[in-house]
C-alpha cells in the first residue's frame, strides 16, 4: 500500500523539521529556517496521524481510496488546474498593464515573463498530450 | 447527456451509497450523474449498465443536438 511507504517519508519530514528547529535554537543556521522546520513538523505530523488512521481504519481507507480514485474528482481536478493556469495568465496581465503604465519596467518584465512561460509549457504540455492521445 | 440511473435505482431500491461503493466512486459522482452534470466516462457507463443488467443505451439516453 501507498501508505505505508508513505510513513517513513513523513516520518523523515518530522525528523529535518526538528533538526531545523535544533540548528536555528544552537545558531548553525539562520532563524528564516525554523519557520520551515515548524511547517515540517506541522504537515508531517498530520500526514503521519492520517497515514496511521488509514492502516487502522478499513473504512476510513476505503473512502480516501474512492476518494482519490474517483473519476469525477480527476475530471474536477483537472478542470481546477486549468481553470487555476487561466486565471494566473489573465491576473499576470493585467499587472503587467498596470506595471507598464506605471512605467515600473523590471517588475513587468517579470510578469510577462511568467505569463511568456505559462504559454510555453501551455503548448509543451499539448504536444506531449497529442503524442499520447 | 440523459440517463435514467435515479430511476433505475429507485425501482430496484438501490440506495445512492450501496450504488456507488459497488461502482467504486463517491456518492457525490452518483448524485452528480442522476442530475446531469457529470456525464460518465465510457468505462463507468458501462460498468453501470452491467451492474443494472442493462445496455448502456437503456441506461444513458443520447440526443443527437449533444454531439
Amino acid at each position: 500500500m501507498y501508505y505505508e511507504k508513505r510513513i517513513w517519508v513523513y516520518v523523515l519530514e518530522l525528523l529535518l523539521g526538528v533538526g531545523l528547529i535544533v540548528a536555528v535554537k544552537l545558531t548553525a543556521i539562520d532563524s528564516i529556517w525554523g519557520g520551515m522546520g515548524g511547517g515540517l513538523i506541522a504537515v508531517g505530523a498530520l500526514r503521519l496521524v492520517q497515514c496511521l488512521r488509514l492502516r487502522k481504519d478499513g473504512a476510513y481507507r476505503e473512502q480516501v481510496e474512492t476518494e482519490a480514485n474517483d473519476e469525477r474528482n480527476a475530471f474536477l481536478r483537472a478542470r481546477a488546474w486549468a481553470w487555476a493556469g487561466y486565471a494566473f495568465l489573465l491576473i499576470c496581465a493585467a499587472v503587467t498593464v498596470v506595471l507598464m503604465a506605471m512605467g515600473k519596467a523590471p517588475y513587468f518584465s517579470i510578469t510577462s515573463g511568467a505569463m511568456a512561460l505559462l504559454v510555453i509549457l501551455y503548448w509543451l504540455s499539448y504536444l506531449i498530450l497529442q503524442r499520447k492521445y | 447527456m440523459k440517463n435514467r440511473i435515479e430511476e433505475i435505482r429507485r425501482t430496484r431500491g438501490i440506495r445512492q451509497e450501496e450504488f456507488a461503493k459497488a461502482m467504486g466512486v463517491s456518492r457525490q459522482t452518483i448524485s452528480s450523474l442522476e442530475t446531469g452534470r457529470y456525464n460518465p466516462s465510457i468505462f463507468l457507463a458501462y460498468k453501470i449498465a452491467r451492474y443494472f443488467s442493462m445496455t448502456i443505451e437503456e441506461v444513458f439516453l443520447f440526443e443527437e443536438s449533444e454531439a
